[in-house]
């Protein structure tokens, strides 16, 4: 809540803004230390008395008035009810209720509080790439691995403000893909077939900005994952997950 | 406390218990109090017989005063103008600052193409103005629109009309490529649709500096023809992107809006916009609680923030360590780094509690400030720090903002102040 005792309280008339008009009042001096305004100032937009004024309401209007404010109470407390039960830990109320919950928040106020949580991730995950590669001959070649999330971090490094293109583009598209997966690379969900096609389109790219996606055919993701040692223990052995080849089509090449 | 004293008695009671009558219970506060019913001196039951009021009177005023307070003069304008600058500035930033990688991350050069992003959003209903059309000309003029939008929000021009217009950019930009947001796109746009509904264009703003120029307020009718314009490409906006029903009840209003209302009209319009802004207001406030309260839940169960390694791993992310000498640092060692860690958990999940606490909220508030400065630097994550420290800012009180305000060397206040 804003402080109740804000200088303002006195100054604003309360006129707003419909979308006609905007949100500008006459009678705003901006200042908090000359709260007493100069009356002759004050035009009331053509009205014989100031209409902002709650004093001079007559009592239908003051009914009304709550009525409206009576409804927009519960529209609020029903919308931060379903804004809780979205982003509690599952419980059997947000269980029990996860359908209507559902249709008020998504899409508009879908939202994920887990901020380096339960725990922080442990592994630096590296996804990296390499391609089948058909020369105008007919000879198919295979290229080296190439070290994908290397490259976005060499972008970040002594960068005081990174691009989205390095910290989310490649990074997310690697967790949209696992969580559409199962563990033996089968499609886990009906979002796994987007994932593959976004994986092998971001390889494609990241290699016509090097202006060598000519002739490739075919598409392989590999992820190498290096475990952060526990304070003061040694560096473990990364751990190394293959996807299979992912054949290329004509419009991955944008 | 005096609506805890059942004793009052059943509500078809009479109103006004006659004076002389022996009352048969304490009075109301007494009661409150705990203090025992003793037999006093006649003249406190004279006294305190003449306000039992029965209750269903007394709550029915109650909330009828209640309501009073929440339709009349608008409070925390300050705060609201405070969250449409901010908010304006970090969104106008990201666009500026994205700009050379505009059409990989939003355009047709994504590898997230058009196609991919309406089959994901299919599944739950969203839509963007950057998926109308499949052209560069199409994306290349949303840009420059979104840019144009957010300037004249932050700078406060038709500001009802134009919160609209920066709601409707801020969601186009999420939806069109939710794989490329963070954290601190999410907070952005929950914060851009609940401004919509506040009066943030009071102070800090140009039509502030218009009002008091021409001395004409915000009612409807002659002399806001411009502001109507603005109103009805919102209204435009509004019907590309959400379900028509809601641009069919824009349209109304700014049909409405047209013409000047009959003075009892007039009165209740500024009611209904005074208590929407107080409730987005409240929504605001609670958001942030709940964006708080259910990261520190989150945290509560893992245990390396218990055991307290968790800076440890925190900062040992590549992908979120540009600065990785300095990271190494922060981590704190084994004291150090528990202490943040337990300080994180225990400022969040009780935040909720500390911002009714006079003094303990600024704290707390300062640990957040803190918390979202080290997280703008060590991690990269400028944008996502503003957004969240925007919400812990909400807290603060009128007479710092103005305190800030008078350092701030540009735009002159005097200036602004006409």
């Amino acid at each position: 809540m804003p402080e109740q005792d804000s200088p303002d309280t006195g100054v604003d008339s309360g006129a707003g803004a419909t979308p006609t008009g905007a949100g500008g009042t006459a009678d705003e001096d901006g200042t908090a230390a000359a709260p007493t305004r100069p009356a002759a100032v004050r035009s009331y937009d053509g009205y014989e008395a100031d209409p902002a004024d709650p004093a001079g309401r007559s009592p239908r209007v003051r009914l009304a008035a709550a009525a409206v404010a009576i409804m927009l109470v519960s529209g609020v407390v029903l919308h931060l009810l379903f804004v809780t039960m979205h982003v509690a830990p599952p419980n059997r109320a947000s269980q029990k209720y996860q359908k209507t919950t559902n249709e008020w928040i998504y899409p508009l106020f879908e939202q994920s509080w887990k901020l380096f949580a339960p725990d922080p991730l442990n592994l630096n995950i590296h996804v990296t790439a390499r391609v089948r590669v058909k020369a105008p001959d007919g000879t198919v070649t295979e290229s080296a691995w190439m070290d994908l999330t290397g490259d976005d971090i060499d972008h970040i490094k002594h960068n005081p403000y990174p691009s989205k293109a390095d910290q989310n583009l490649l990074r997310r598209a690697w967790d949209f893909y696992t969580g559409s997966h199962n563990s033996d690379g089968s499609r886990a969900n009906d979002q796994g077939e987007l994932a593959e096609q976004y994986l092998r389109r971001i390889v494609i790219k990241r290699l016509q900005a090097d202006g060598r996606a000519d002739g490739v055919v075919a598409v392989q993701v590999r992820s190498v994952s290096t475990p952060i040692a526990p304070p003061g223990q040694s560096q473990e052995e990364p751990m190394v997950r293959d996807l299979g080849w992912l054949e290329a089509q004509p419009d991955d090449f944008r | 406390m005096t609506s805890v004293d059942s004793a009052s008695g059943p509500v078809s009671e009479p109103v006004y218990q006659p004076v002389s009558q022996p009352a048969a219970e304490p009075a109301p506060e007494a009661a409150a109090q705990g203090v025992p019913a003793q037999p006093g001196p006649r003249e406190q039951h004279a006294k305190a017989a003449p306000k039992r009021v029965p209750l269903d009177v007394r709550a029915s005023d109650a909330l009828l005063g209640w309501m009073d307070r929440l339709t009349g003069p608008t409070r925390g304008t300050y705060q609201a103008a405070m969250l449409r600058v901010g908010f304006g500035l970090v969104f106008l930033i990201t666009l500026l600052r994205e700009v050379l990688n505009r059409r990989e991350l939003w355009g047709d050069q994504s590898p997230w193409s058009p196609d991919m992003a309406r089959r994901l959003l299919s599944g739950v209903n969203g839509s963007s103005l950057l998926l109308l059309r499949d052209d560069r000309w199409w994306f290349e003029l949303m840009y420059v629109l979104a840019i144009v939008f957010t300037t004249l929000f932050v700078l406060g021009w038709h500001t009802r009309a134009t919160a609209v217009l920066f709601y409707v950019m801020v969601e186009s930009f999420k939806e069109r490529s939710i794989l490329m947001t963070d954290g601190g796109d999410v907070v952005l746009g929950l914060m851009a649709f609940y401004l919509m509904f506040t009066a943030s264009g009071r102070v800090w703003s140009l039509d502030a500096r218009r009002a008091r120029r021409t001395g004409r307020g915000a009612s409807p009718g002659p002399g806001q023809e411009t502001g109507v314009l603005v109103a009805l490409v919102a209204v435009v906006a509004v019907g590309l992107l959400l379900p028509w029903w809601s641009a069919l009840i824009g349209a109304a209003i700014v049909f409405v809006g047209m013409w000047r209302l009959p003075f009892e009209l007039e009165q209740l319009r500024i009611a209904v916009v005074s208590a929407m802004h107080h409730c987005a207001m409240v929504v605001i406030a609670a958001q942030v609680c709940i964006v708080y309260g259910a990261a520190g839940l989150f945290k509560v169960q893992g245990g390396r923030w218990q055991d307290g390694t968790a800076m440890h791993y925190a900062l040992r992310l590549e992908y979120f360590s540009p600065w990785p000498s300095l990271s190494h640092i922060a981590e704190g060692g084994a004291v150090g780094g528990t202490l943040i860690a337990y300080l994180t958990v225990f400022t969040q999940v009780g935040f909720a509690f500390l911002v009714f606490a006079k003094r303990a909220k600024y704290v707390a508030i300062a640990i957040l400030l803190g918390m979202h400065l080290g997280i703008a630097v060590l991690l990269g994550l400028p944008m996502f720090s503003a957004s969240m420290a925007l919400g812990d800012a909400v807290f603060l009180p009128t007479a710092f903002l103005l305190w800030v305000r008078a350092r701030v060397p540009w735009p002159r206040p005097r200036t602004l102040r006409g």
